[in-house]
């Protein structure tokens, strides 16, 4: 039944593997050739010829990390939405359901094929993303970092999941492929446009308030802070309300020019600017957070469609 | 003719509607940003005027009021281009895809073609009113997107020159309907829609990429050295610089140029008189004829995907 689907998401797949395994492969033999040049974060005399040659895979390396993200969306909406859907559109769920024992049981066989295919394809998505990422920062800790958060590791599959399970869903509501393909999109923008306003606003309630310009490359940048001389902190919409801001180097924030001098008017001290940070240790907590919101979704999402193809009448 | 056009529209009820929902969402928003940057900027400006000179070696604003929710308009805009850009795209493969693959894939095709006069006047009477109402969304998208182009404050008193290529202007509506026309054809080849819908995709994205490189070859091909002078702003699509002997013409390289001058360039890297600095451009002024190039390529493209699916429909088995 989903032949071309499958087909279209292997293949599409196994492009991404290769090309990031190539990548990967390229990094690591530069790596290897230049073990002295790896820190970004120091000038080594000889190590010209290697930025160069890693300046040359930014661009592709950055693009099958951008791919990797997007991979979950396609994936979840080219397998989700249609089976129901089709079936309805059809007019063979009828026949279907009633050669079932009961439709959530078809639903189950149905959903369990796709789940299987999803999981497979993510997973190997999320290990050579893992490993691409390694060997485009090989200086860094990876499993206490969040650079490239969301676009490598477990995240692509539970991200799957999701979408997989607004498919199904929206699918089975709407009862027609390509509109039910349209929703499905709009669905997942607001859907994951939701979760991620909703684990900021939770990763931000346990962040830390750091210096301006102290914050570590490592750590997750979960916006700004003014805190006031009277030790209120407030957020940086505050610096709206101000008449002029001037921000020093260290970061203190004025609301007055003195006209004489053309500086900063030292009596307008209005507070220290304060970047909002989560450090990267916590990066496998905060994964793991969003993966049980994101498990949740997926079970909730599915539940919901089993209930839509139980009620629902089999024509479009 | 009327039964046929309302026939047509019926068929894509829930896809037309989100659609335009969506096509009115985007050309609204790029109208309000549009307004809104053009009120902001008037008062940032009238705020610049009265305010006190820089301070060096701090990050400063003397306009906050204004600053902030222009760079919020900013970012806003770039989503509202992404929106004119993939208009055309999602119209395109959303209505051209189905107007066959859904007949064949739901086997009413036998006998939709059976009861028209013929298969190509069944292929007419189901293109044309899509076809159309792409074409007018696609224009709305397109002139609200221009309008975006020219809100910046960038672009005051100049030209946004090949900025935003492909996010305004009436080739928006060439690019929805050449897009709708090989998804129709990739349609009635393949039969079936969601498979149809992903080799749609596909071939757009490497139509995209073909007609750019093209479009670079043409316009490198159009590149021409412009002299210009100290703190003179240039637009157009800008391709490199170097140095011109005015007495002889002669034209030198940045290397050339750097050699010969060591220390005598100035601040802003100006050469020293006898000399005038040059850029390889295609002016701005040029921009229309490159979007007729645009057009005539997309076109091109409509055209053949309206006579394949038209050569597919008469001779394929339902």
């Amino acid at each position: 039944m989903q032949r071309w689907e499958v087909i279209a998401v292997v293949t599409g797949t196994a492009a991404l593997l290769g090309a990031s395994l190539f990548v990967t492969q390229q990094l690591r033999d530069l790596a290897a050739a230049y073990p002295r040049c790896l820190d970004p974060t120091t000038v080594t005399a000889g190590c010209d010829a290697y930025h160069r040659a890693v300046g040359r895979l930014d661009m592709p390396a950055s693009l099958l990390l951008q791919v990797s993200w997007a991979a979950p969306f396609g994936t979840g909406l080219v397998l989700g939405v249609p089976l129901v859907a089709r079936e309805i559109e059809h007019r063979t769920a009828s026949l279907a359901w009633t050669l079932s024992r009961s439709r959530v049981r078809w639903l189950v066989g149905r959903a369990a094929f796709v789940v299987l295919v999803t999981v497979a394809l993510l997973a190997a998505v999320a290990i050579t993303s893992e490993l691409l990422a390694a060997a485009y920062a090989p200086a860094r800790h990876l499993d206490s970092d969040f650079t490239w958060y969301g676009r490598r590791g477990v995240l692509l599959v539970v991200r799957g999941l999701v979408v997989l399970g607004l498919g199904i869903s929206i699918g089975a509501v709407v009862g027609r492929a390509l509109p039910a393909l349209l929703v499905a999109v709009f669905g997942t923008v607001l859907l994951f446009t939701g979760i991620s306003l909703a684990m900021d606003r939770w990763n931000a309630a346990e962040a830390t308030a750091r210096p301006y310009g102290q914050g570590e490359s490592d750590a997750l940048a979960l916006g700004a802070r003014i805190e006031l001389t009277d030790g209120e902190v407030v957020g940086d919409a505050y610096l709206a309300s101000l008449e002029n801001i001037v921000i020093d180097a260290d970061g203190s924030v004025y609301s007055r020019f003195d006209p004489d001098s053309g500086l900063p008017d030292r009596s307008s001290l209005v507070g220290r600017y304060r970047e909002l940070m989560l450090p990267g240790e916590r990066y496998p907590q905060v994964v793991a957070r969003e993966s049980a919101v994101g498990i949740g979704a997926a079970v909730l999402l599915l539940l919901a469609a089993g209930a839509i193809v139980r009620h629902r009448r089999p024509g479009a | 003719m009327r039964q046929a056009i309302r026939l047509a529209f019926a068929m894509q009820r829930l896809e037309l509607r989100l659609l335009l929902a969506a096509v009115l969402l985007v050309s609204v928003a790029a109208l309000g940003i549009a307004w809104q940057t053009r009120v902001l900027r008037e008062a940032q400006l009238a705020c610049l005027e009265s305010a006190p000179p820089a301070v060096e070696g701090s990050v400063e604003s003397p306009c906050p009021g204004q600053d902030e929710p222009l760079a919020t308009l900013d970012r806003l805009s770039a989503f509202a281009k992404m929106g004119v850009i993939f208009t055309p795209i999602v119209l395109g493969l959303f209505l051209g895809v189905p107007l066959v693959a859904r007949e064949i894939e739901s086997r009413t095709a036998p006998l939709a073609w059976s009861l028209s006069r013929s298969r190509r006047r069944w292929l007419l009477q189901r293109a044309v009113p899509v076809f159309g109402v792409i074409a007018l969304a696609c224009i709305a998208v397109g002139v609200a997107g221009d309008v975006l182009a020219h809100a910046p404050p960038w672009v005051e008193g100049s030209d946004p020159g090949f900025e935003d290529w492909w996010a305004r202007g009436p080739q928006v509506a060439v690019h929805g309907v050449a897009i709708a026309a090989a998804g129709m054809a990739i349609g009635a080849i393949v039969g079936r829609q969601l498979p149809a819908l992903l080799l749609g995709g596909v071939a757009t994205l490497a139509l995209f990429v073909a007609v750019t490189l093209v479009d670079d070859a043409l316009m490198r091909s159009a590149v021409e050295p412009i002299a210009v002078g100290p703190n003179q702003l240039v637009t157009g699509k800008i391709y490199g610089s170097g140095f011109r002997q005015d007495a002889s013409g002669r034209l030198l390289s940045d290397e050339e140029g750097y050699a010969l001058f060591g220390d005598q360039l100035d601040e802003s890297g100006y050469p020293p008189p006898g000399y005038s600095m040059v850029y390889y451009l295609v002016p701005s002024r040029r921009y229309g004829e490159f979007a007729v190039y645009d057009a005539a390529m997309f076109g091109t493209v409509a055209a053949a995907g309206m006579a394949l699916a038209s050569w597919i429909v008469v001779r394929r088995r339902p």
